[in-house]
């Protein structure tokens, strides 16, 4: 699966998800807590989705907002799963 | 007086009770303030209360000195003000009261309904709950404000001064649980002066020993403090605090209504607790030992995973995970001993 193609579902994901966030203007380098505000629960609703949108899984200690500093981070994260 | 004035705050180390994130948010990484605090919050305990809102039964865990912190803390001088202080002070206007109060340098801590805060419509429901007022901007009418209940984290943000003066109002005395936990049959609010300037506290040493004995050992610290209230039986101590909030988390995901307040005040506890042991190393009063640090970084490690476990079970529904969370709990809380009794050896030994 292509880095765009996992990027483009996953800010899908983000729309269900968190629909408080604009994915129109979502910058997927930014810093997820400083701009985006994003919380340990919200992160965790988001990988609950991913699981189920690109049938992957992620261990407990994946779920740390601490790992991600971005939604790339994220990217990153589900590329090397799905492409495992 | 001025228009516009915020106090400077600095988000919180621990957050899991607003008492807490109130005294880390005025008091922040101040070094004469990390000695009482690395004296002092390490005892952990819980008990059964009934939930004031919705009436459920709550397992409430905290870390001593719980929320007497705000009252017994060196490095705040914290002026319990009555309501009727502060109607005679400022004519019954409560917006004056804060206004005036930051002016002069004070927070103002108390319990608001935030009800009115939370929704525009009147309605027939409160939702008491302290708020932190450190600023204020009488252009916008808005103060500054941290809280949980805006954000689903702990958060700093504005309110209104008409959603505040209405959900102060509307606090009857029997709503103002932080009074009525001081058993003083009223209702006010708390102003807090930062005071830290001068060291009144050294790193105990003696404490924390003792307190680390009776956290390993389970024993009950409350009674020490007889003095100020009378003791029930109805408290757990120390690492059989895990063993209560397992059995919660069960109880949780057979009845599919989650709250991850204990597993989260679990989690702050093994946070402060690596950074006392740090500490401790840093200065010197036991000798550094790496080895030791990264094995209690695998205490919090576990204790991060299982709270995240739990909300991660509240969203998927899949119940199938909760053993994990046992297996998470069982490895901190032998890790946990065994990091702690080595520290205990160390400070006994000197």
């Amino acid at each position: 699966m292509q880095r765009q193609e996992i990027k483009d579902k996953l800010m899908e994901v983000i729309d269900e998800d968190l629909p408080n966030l604009d994915t129109q203007q979502v910058d997927s380098a930014a810093d997820l807590v400083e701009e985006y505000d994003v919380n340990s629960i919200q992160l965790i609703q988001l990988i609950v989705g991913v699981e189920n949108a690109f049938d992957v899984s992620f261990d407990d200690r994946e779920l740390a907002l601490s790992k991600y500093h971005s939604f790339d981070d994220l990217i990153d994260k589900i590329e090397s799963k799905v492409n495992e | 007086m001025a228009d516009k004035k915020i106090l400077p705050v600095q988000y919180p180390k621990i957050t899991s009770w607003q008492w807490h994130a109130t005294l880390f948010s005025i008091l922040g990484d101040d070094e004469n303030f990390k000695k009482w605090v690395y004296s002092n919050y390490i005892q952990l305990r819980c008990y059964h209360i009934t939930e004031i809102f919705t009436g459920d039964d709550m397992l409430f865990a905290d870390i001593m000195p719980g929320s007497s912190s705000l009252k017994e803390c060196p490095y705040i001088i914290t002026s319990l003000m009555t309501k009727n202080q502060i109607d005679s002070y400022c004519n019954g206007d409560v917006l004056d009261f804060i206004i005036k109060t930051i002016d002069m340098g004070g927070y103002v801590y108390g319990v608001f309904d935030e009800a009115k805060i939370l929704c525009d419509v009147d309605l027939d429901y409160k939702f008491p709950h302290e708020l932190f007022i450190y600023g204020y901007d009488k252009e916008k009418k808005i103060f500054n404000v941290g809280d949980f209940t805006f954000n689903e984290k702990y958060a700093y943000t504005t309110v209104t001064f008409e959603e505040v003066e209405q959900g102060y109002n509307v606090i009857a005395p029997k709503d103002d649980h932080m009074f009525k936990d001081d058993y003083k049959g009223t209702r006010g609010l708390y102003v807090i002066w930062k005071n830290n300037e001068t060291p009144y506290y050294e790193l105990d040493e003696k404490l924390i020993a003792r307190t680390l004995h009776e956290y390993l050992e389970c024993l009950d610290t409350k009674d020490h403090f007889r003095m100020m209230r009378n003791r029930f039986d109805d408290t757990i101590f120390g690492v059989d605090v895990y063993d209560s909030v397992l059995k919660q988390v069960e109880k949780q995901v057979e009845s599919g209504d989650f709250d991850i307040r204990a597993t989260h005040i679990m989690y702050d506890h093994k946070v402060l607790m690596y950074d006392r042991i740090q500490y401790l190393m840093e200065k010197n009063v036991i000798p550094m030992n790496q080895a030791l640090l990264d094995e209690y970084a695998e205490v919090v490690d576990d204790v991060l995973a299982s709270r995240n476990l739990v909300i991660r079970i509240s969203i998927s529904g899949d119940t199938s995970a909760k053993d994990r969370f046992a297996g998470y709990f069982a490895d901190a809380k032998k890790k946990e001993i065994e990091v702690l009794s080595k520290v205990l050896a160390q400070l006994e030994e000197k």
